[in-house]
């Protein structure tokens, strides 16, 4: 039997992460639909949310913008993940060692895993803003990007993660379970902050979300944050999950080729909905106590009192959780003799030190855009590797084929590109300072050199 | 027995949403809200937690998702 045909013997427990998932493990369209509900109802969802208006984006672009953005990621999904999951029926980690040869993997799977550090730190320092509140403990935002807040909330940071990273060394399932049995409250919380944040604005005298931005552009200088860079970050702050193809994890599992438009309720509920709810928080807030400090755990203890800091912690260290579990299984990939643990404990530990800086969350919306420019355009190797070289006349899985462990046409075709956007993020140039626009550029860069690339190298050998 | 817990989660989740509601319309103020969400969650998770704990793991249960 060749190793991309199925086979129909597996154990109910078995992940099938090197070989393809047989019928008998397929799952109907419905699962997906549940899944994806919850998956985008999360911690980052309350910080998201008021940063859009702490950026200075209209009411109307941010419901019209993010409409169109959640439209096209949902697209994405379908069109560009699910053909690819289905016909394979692999982890995306599986096609890439194929491709590119374990090494490269190793290497993606590195960076992955330390992108995914800082995501757990901004949902570490999430958790610990509501763990602050009945502490009364503030939650303040140096003006420098490695500046730490208060004394107090730097320990509570600290023993927030802590208590994530020990529980993400004992795995994922625990948590897990907590997620998907929160999951439907986290939405209607997030529904309830946003109809007790709009009763707050409408009751005595009426304050817009105009209103609110005006507040704190006197405050904090005039920002611009538009319709399109709402689209684009709608569209393409879950970058390395449709572009960067992540999700063909996922996806190989479906049955049938509409499970593929199941990302969109995840994105309608909580790239829409919750974004939208939490923002008016922050809204209703700048009302009543003219405090315009996107601090997760105070806008809801504010608007819905103790479910508030239960949900916002809840959803901080459920996103926190499998984030460090992942970072740690990929910083063992790096060194295969160490301990699953250990390096879970490693990964905590850095999530935990950048949880500690307030101001790297606050710069979750340019995170997102970065981490989708470093890892989306992977997904263009695996698009182009499933659709183009066969019919170019070249080989497809490449390094599976010659046995290398680095296959130079990936890695050049990475890190080029992606080095480039790296360079304009990091040194302000045009499009650098809102990383999502690279993501599509960055995308098209890499497929195009990987074409050339392996057509140059393929003849060589 | 587990209709039962289905039951309860779905009232607590019914509790939950109608404070909001209730809030918008006037009929409660912000603080009864609090109390009533509280009650919601607290309800919530008493049936959702034989309910929904022991429902098996999904494909995408150790996946990051933003």
């Amino acid at each position: 039997m060749s190793e991309t045909q199925s086979s129909e013997t597996h154990a109910a427990n078995e992940e099938f992460e090197r070989r393809p998932v047989p019928n008998s493990a397929l799952k109907g369209p419905g699962k997906f639909w549940g899944m994806y509900a919850g998956e985008h109802t999360a911690g980052t969802e309350f910080m998201i949310g008021p940063l859009f208006l702490a950026a200075g984006a209209s009411i109307q672009d941010l419901i019209i913008g993010l409409l169109l953005g959640n439209l096209l990621a949902t697209l994405t999904w379908r069109f560009l993940v699910t053909p690819i999951a289905m016909r394979k029926r692999l982890t995306l980690y599986y096609q890439l060692e194929r491709i590119a040869g374990g090494g490269a993997v190793k290497l993606y799977n590195f960076v992955n895993g330390i992108l995914f550090c800082f995501l757990a730190g901004a949902m570490v320092t999430v958790s610990a803003s509501a763990v602050g509140v009945p502490f009364n403990v503030a939650f303040e935002v140096p003006e420098a990007t490695f500046g730490l807040g208060s004394p107090q909330f730097t320990l509570i940071v600290l023993i927030v993660g802590a208590i994530i990273a020990a529980i993400a060394c004992k795995g994922y399932e625990m948590v897990a379970r907590v997620a998907n049995i929160a999951a439907p409250w986290m939405i209607v919380v997030f529904a309830a902050c946003g109809l007790v944040s709009y009763a707050q604005m409408k009751s005595g005298t009426p304050f817009t979300w105009d209103d609110a931005v005006r507040f704190i552009q006197e405050k904090n200088g005039v920002q611009e944050f538009g319709f399109w860079k709402i689209v684009i970050f709608g569209w393409l702050c879950n970058g390395a999950m449709h572009f960067g193809m992540a999700d063909l994890s996922i996806f190989r599992f479906a049955r049938d080729k509409s499970s593929g438009w199941a990302p969109a309720i995840g994105m309608f509920l909580g790239h829409y909905v919750a974004w939208i709810c939490a923002a008016l928080l922050l809204a209703a807030q700048i009302k009543l106590h003219q405090d315009p400090t996107a601090n997760p755990g105070m806008l809801a203890w504010r608007a819905i009192g103790w479910t508030g800091i239960v949900c916002v912690i809840i959803a901080g260290w459920t996103t926190a959780n499998p984030t460090i579990y992942r970072a740690g299984l990929a910083f063992q990939g790096i060194l295969p003799g160490s301990k699953r643990v250990v390096m879970t404990l490693v990964a905590g530990i850095v999530a935990t030190l950048a949880g500690a800086f307030p101001n790297l969350s606050g710069q979750l919306l340019n995170f997102v855009g970065l981490y989708g420019t470093v890892l989306g355009p992977m997904g263009a190797v695996i698009f182009v590797d499933f659709w183009l070289m066969k019919k170019l006349g070249l080989r497809e899985e490449y390094a599976s084929a010659s046995g290398t462990a680095f296959h130079p046409a990936v890695l050049i075709a990475w890190l080029l590109p992606v080095g480039f956007g790296l360079f304009l993020v990091f040194t302000n140039k045009t499009f650098g300072d809102f990383p999502a626009y690279l993501v599509i550029p960055c995308w098209i860069a890499c497929g195009l050199l990987y074409l050339v690339l392996s057509k140059l190298t393929q003849k060589k050998a | 027995m587990n209709s039962v817990f289905k039951a309860i989660a779905s009232g607590g989740l019914l509790l939950t949403a109608a404070g909001p509601i209730l809030v918008l319309t006037g009929a409660i103020d912000v603080p009864t809200n609090k109390t009533v969400m509280l009650a919601g969650m607290i309800v919530w998770f008493i049936g959702a937690i034989p309910w929904l704990g022991g429902k098996p793991l999904q494909p995408a249960d150790d996946q990051v998702e933003i």
